[in-house]
């Protein structure tokens, strides 16, 4: 397996380079706004990165709450952290994708509010995760999480429910998408999702570590007791 | 333009910064371990 990791990190490499020339290079010019419309290809991409991540954070927290298994507690930080990352791709690009085509940085409408009330509550999830070291954190965790994923399905469909000024779905909103736009997209998607995995990988490699440094520090002050 | 480039900078730098933080996280613990180790085998 840790030979694997280098492996997959290369190809993963390549394939976001092939997804970055797409999205730079071969995908149209988009006519009302531009060159500027471009970063639409991580915006989105990195949205949807988001949201699947916290969604299995929501799955993975209900499936410690049921059965208390450490891999579900496990699997829930780490994608709750990750998830945090790509979220805080989307709240830096979008600003920087409105001023030009807005004209504005920010406005407190549904989608955007939204979107920032589910950043700071999987930030504040994961400050309890770092800072709280009683023994019901992972509980009180579990329950902070699933309250936060109910956040998620608000952020995807207000621009469906409210009137705002985000645009419309490209998928499924009722507009079309030239298809090499499409193609850049997708491409987009799927490199931003290998690198999602590698990153879980390398927080869950983190995660077994620590838990080994919490066995070793057990036995060393179960040792220091004995010789008292 | 700028603000296209200044986009995907952006976006690339959160995730350098976060690998390097994981990078850094690994490699701490994995001394401190080490350590522990070394003073369990002492002991």
């Amino acid at each position: 397996m840790k030979r694997l990791f280098p492996i997959l990190a290369i190809l993963t490499g390549i394939f976001l380079s092939y997804a970055l020339y797409l999205a730079l290079v071969v995908a149209p010019t988009e006519q009302t706004m531009g060159n500027v419309q471009r970063i639409f290809y991580y915006h989105v991409p990195a949205a949807w990165t988001a949201f699947l991540l916290f969604t299995i954070n929501f799955v993975a927290s209900i499936v410690y709450l049921a059965r208390r298994s450490p891999i579900a507690d496990a699997v829930a930080v780490i994608t709750a952290e990750v998830g945090v990352v790509f979220c805080t791709i989307v709240l830096i690009t979008g600003p920087l994708w409105a001023r030009p085509v807005w004209g504005i940085w920010w406005t407190w409408d549904v989608r955007l509010t939204s979107t920032l009330v589910l950043w700071l509550m999987y930030v504040s999830y994961l400050m309890l995760r770092r800072f709280s070291t009683g023994g019901q954190t992972p509980v009180l965790a579990a329950a902070v999480a699933i309250f936060a994923a109910l956040d998620v399905p608000l952020v995807y469909f207000s621009i469906r429910l409210f009137r705002t000024q985000h645009p419309q779905p490209v998928i499924g909103g009722g507009g079309s998408i030239d298809p090499r736009m499409l193609h850049a997209l997708l491409i987009n998607w799927c490199a931003f999702l290998c690198l999602a995995a590698l990153m879980c990988w390398s927080r869950y490699r983190l995660e077994i570590l620590q838990k080994q440094l919490d066995e070793a520090q057990a036995m060393e002050s179960l040792a220091a007791r004995g010789t008292r | 333009m700028n603000f296209l480039y200044t986009a995907y900078a952006a976006a690339w730098l959160i995730l350098i910064v976060y690998l390097g933080n994981l990078a850094m996280r690994y490699e701490r613990l994995r001394k401190e371990l080490k350590e522990l180790e070394d003073l369990n085998g002492k002991n």
